[in-house]
C-alpha cells in the first residue's frame, strides 16, 4: 500500500493511539510487537539532526538494544526504576507526510509511508512530573491488513537540553 | 556555617570526610572559589572552534565563559560579561561571528575580547573610559593553555603551568590522540548534557569506584546477559551493546586485580574493563590504518595502554580507548550538569567512528540503560545524606595500604584509593585562603 489520497487516516490514527495505549501502560512485549524486525527507534540529540552517525543521540537503538532496554526496566534491580515512571502521551496533528523519507537519517527504512504528529508525554517518577514534546515520525509497512512501525524519530524540542535520566521509550 | 582553614581541615581525614562537603551550600560557595577559581578547568577542544570567528559557550565554576577562535587562528577564552554594564554578550550555545554584539547598549567586541566599538562613541570624550583598556572589553580568563587539542582556564593569574599540573596523568590524553591515525581528534555536532540531583564530588568519586558496577549496574548486566542467552549460540562473541553493559558484571576478583592510580593533584586512573584489541572487521581495519601511519611495533605500543577512566581533578574524565570525555559542571552543592562529548579519530575508518557512537549512545545518554541507575546512585548519597546519625562518610576500603611512588599512589583495584587521594587535593585547595 502506498501513501495516497485514499490511505485511510482514520485507520492511521487508530494505529498510533494503540502504540500510545500500549506505552501508557508499559506493555512493552506488545508494543515491541508494533515493530518490524528490521526496526529503528531514533531520538536526535540536536535540532535537526542529519543522521544518527553524525553525533551522539538520545536514542539510537536497533531492535536488539529495544529489547534490553525493556529486559533492563523490567528487572527488579532497575533502581532508578524503583519508583515506577508512568507515562502519559497524547498523539494529535496526524497527518501523512509526503517529504517525511527526508527525515529518515540516511537509514532507508522499508516503508510504505511516513506519518508525522504531535507527540506530548507526561512522565511522572517520585515526586515530579515532566513534559516532553515534539514531532513523531513513523515510518510505517503494511503488512497483510494492518501496520508495522519499521522506525520511529522523535525530534523533542528540548532535545538538546541538560536533562535527567529518561528511563523508557517516549 | 563560617569556615575557617582549621575547620576545613578538620573535615578530611585519611579515610573519611565530613557529609558537609556534599550538602553544605557554604562549602560549595568556597569550591567554586578555591578549587573552580584556581585549577585547571577543562573548558572544551579546539576543533569545537574551528574557524575564525567560531565561539562557544561553556562556563568555569559558576562563571560564563566563551572560548573563540580570532581572524589569525588563535583560540581566546574570554568571560561571558561586558564592558560596560556587565551583561551576558553571548546568549547562544555556539556559532560564528565577525564580532560579539552585547544586546543591552550595541558595544561590540573582537573574539579575542578587545573592544571594537560603542555607539555615539563621543559621549565617552574626556572620561575615564579608554577603548584600549582590557577592562571595558570582554576580560580574558587570566590563564589559558591547550594541551594535544585539550583547552584549559584557570581563574588564577599563578600557580603551576598545565604540563606541570597534569603531570604524567597526562599520558591518558596523549593515548587517546595517539589512537587517531592522523593523531587528531574531532567533535562533531551534539554532546549529552545529562543532569543529576547531587554533588558533583559524588560523579568525581564514582568514577574509579570499581565496587559499584556489579551492584549499580545489575539490571542492565542481565539485560546483556539474558539477551545474549535468549539470541545467540553458546561462545558467540558479544555484539557491543552486550559487550557495553555485561562487563559491568564481572566478578569482584576481576576488579580487585584492576591497575588503580593516584596523582598528587587529586588525578587518577583504572585499568581498562573492554578487551583492548576487539576482533571485529571494524577493528581490524583501524587498526590497518594504525599501521599504516606508525607501523607495527608503535600501533601495539600505543592499543596497549589500557585505561577506563582518567580523571583529571576537578572536572573532567577521559575514556581515552573509547573516545568519550566527561565534564563536570556545578550547578549547585545538590545539582550537577555533565556534558559528554563523543571524538572522532581523524583518519580512522567511519565505521569506528560508528561503534564510538554505540558507546556514547549506550553508557552517556540521560537516556542510557547504565548510566541513568549511576545517577540514581548518586541521588540517593544526597537524599540520604540529609539523615543525622553519622557526620562521617567512609572511605576505609583498603585504607593505610596504598603504595607510593614518586607522584603517584597505587593500590588494589577495589580500593577506596582515589577517594581518599581526590580529598586530600580538596583540603589542599580549600584551605587556600585567596
Amino acid at each position: 500500500m502506498l501513501a495516497s489520497a485514499d490511505t485511510d487516516i482514520r485507520a492511521i490514527e487508530r494505529f498510533l493511539y494503540r502504540e500510545a495505549a500500549l506505552l501508557d501502560e508499559a506493555r512493552w512485549e506488545e508494543w515491541l510487537a508494533l515493530y518490524t524486525d528490521d526496526c529503528f527507534y531514533w531520538v536526535p540529540s540536536v535540532m535537526g539532526q542529519k543522521d544518527p552517525v553524525e553525533t551522539v543521540s538520545l536514542y539510537a537503538e536497533d531492535r536488539m538494544r529495544m529489547e534490553m532496554r525493556i529486559i533492563r526496566v523490567t528487572h527488579p534491580r532497575a533502581f532508578s526504576s524503583d519508583m515506577p515512571v508512568r507515562m502519559s502521551h497524547v498523539v494529535g496533528n496526524v497527518m501523512i507526510d509526503p517529504d517525511g523519507a527526508a527525515s529518515d537519517g540516511g537509514t532507508n527504512p522499508r516503508a510504505d509511508l511516513v506519518v508525522r504528529s504531535t507527540a506530548h508525554i507526561l512522565e511522572f517518577r517520585k515526586e515530579d512530573q515532566r513534559m516532553f514534546g515534539g514531532i513523531a515520525r513513523h515510518w510505517l509497512r503494511c503488512t497483510g491488513n494492518d501496520w508495522k512501525i519499521a522506525m520511529k524519530r522523535i525530534d523533542l524540542i528540548n532535545c538538546d537540553a541538560p536533562m535527567e535520566g529518561i528511563q523508557l521509550f517516549l | 556555617m563560617r569556615y575557617d582553614s582549621a575547620t576545613i581541615a578538620s573535615l578530611v581525614e585519611p579515610d573519611r570526610v565530613h557529609r558537609n562537603l556534599y550538602i553544605d551550600p557554604a562549602l560549595f560557595d568556597l569550591e567554586m572559589e578555591r578549587i573552580f577559581g584556581h585549577a585547571w578547568i577543562y573548558v572544551g577542544h579546539e576543533s569545537q572552534v574551528k574557524n575564525p570567528g567560531d565561539y562557544v559557550t561553556t562556563a568555569i565554576g559558576k562563571q560564563p565563559v566563551v572560548m573563540s577562535r580570532d581572524a589569525q587562528g588563535k583560540i581566546h577564552l574570554l568571560l561571558n560579561r561586558c564592558g560596560h554594564r556587565g551583561a551576558k554578550v553571548v546568549g547562544d550555545r555556539e556559532g560564528n561571528v565577525k564580532l560579539f554584539r552585547c544586546c543591552y547598549h550595541g558595544w561590540t567586541f573582537k573574539p579575542d575580547g578587545s573592544l571594537a566599538g560603542i555607539p555615539m562613541a563621543s559621549g565617552y570624550e574626556d572620561t575615564r573610559l579608554d577603548m584600549k583598556d582590557p577592562k571595558y572589553g570582554m576580560c580574558k580568563v587570566p590563564r589559558m593553555e591547550i594541551y594535544r587539542g585539550f583547552v584549559f582556564g584557570s581563574m588564577s593569574p599563578t600557580g603551576p603551568g598545565l604540563v606541570e599540573y597534569l603531570g604524567d596523568a597526562a599520558t591518558s590524553i596523549d593515548n587517546m590522540v595517539e589512537r587517531a591515525p592522523e593523531g587528531r581528534l574531532e567533535v562533531v555536532g551534539g554532546c549529552f548534557r545529562a543532569v543529576f540531583r547531587a554533588n558533583w564530588k559524588i560523579f568525581l568519586e564514582n568514577l574509579n569506584d570499581t565496587m559499584h558496577p556489579m551492584v549499580v549496574h545489575e539490571s542492565s548486566v542481565k539485560a546483556g546477559e539474558i539477551w545474549a542467552k535468549q539470541h545467540l549460540p553458546e561462545g558467540a562473541p558479544d555484539p557491543l551493546p552486550v559487550r557495553f553493559t555485561r562487563n559491568n558484571g564481572f566478578p569482584y576478583a576481576f576488579w580487585e586485580k584492576l591497575t588503580l592510580r593516584g596523582h598528587k593533584n587529586g588525578h587518577s586512573y583504572m585499568g581498562g574493563i573492554f578487551p583492548p584489541r576487539r576482533t571485529d572487521p571494524v577493528f581490524l581495519s583501524y587498526v590497518e590504518a594504525m599501521e599504516k601511519s606508525y607501523g607495527k611495533d608503535k600501533t601495539e605500543e600505543i592499543l596497549s595502554v589500557d585505561r577506563h577512566n582518567t580523571i583529571y581533578y576537578p572536572n573532567v574524565s577521559f575514556q581515552s580507548g573509547y573516545q568519550q570525555v566527561r565534564v563536570i559542571r556545578p550547578v549547585s552543592v545538590d545539582r550537577t550538569q555533565m556534558d559528554v562529548y563523543a571524538f572522532k579519530l581523524i583518519g580512522a575508518p567511519d565505521e569506528f567512528y560508528r561503534h564510538t557512537l554505540i558507546y556514547s549512545n549506550m553508557v552517556n545518554s540521560p537516556s542510557s540503560i547504565v548510566m541513568t541507575d549511576d545517577h540514581e546512585a548518586y541521588n540517593r548519597v544526597q537524599e540520604g545524606l540529609v539523615a543525622q546519625a553519622n557526620d562521617w562518610i567512609s572511605l576505609d576500603r583498603d585504607a593505610g595500604r596504598d603504595t607510593r611512588e614518586g607522584d603517584w599512589l597505587s593500590s588494589t583495584g577495589t580500593s577506596e584509593m582515589p577517594m581518599r587521594n581526590q580529598y586530600q587535593a580538596w583540603a589542599r585547595y580549600m584551605t587556600q585562603e585567596a
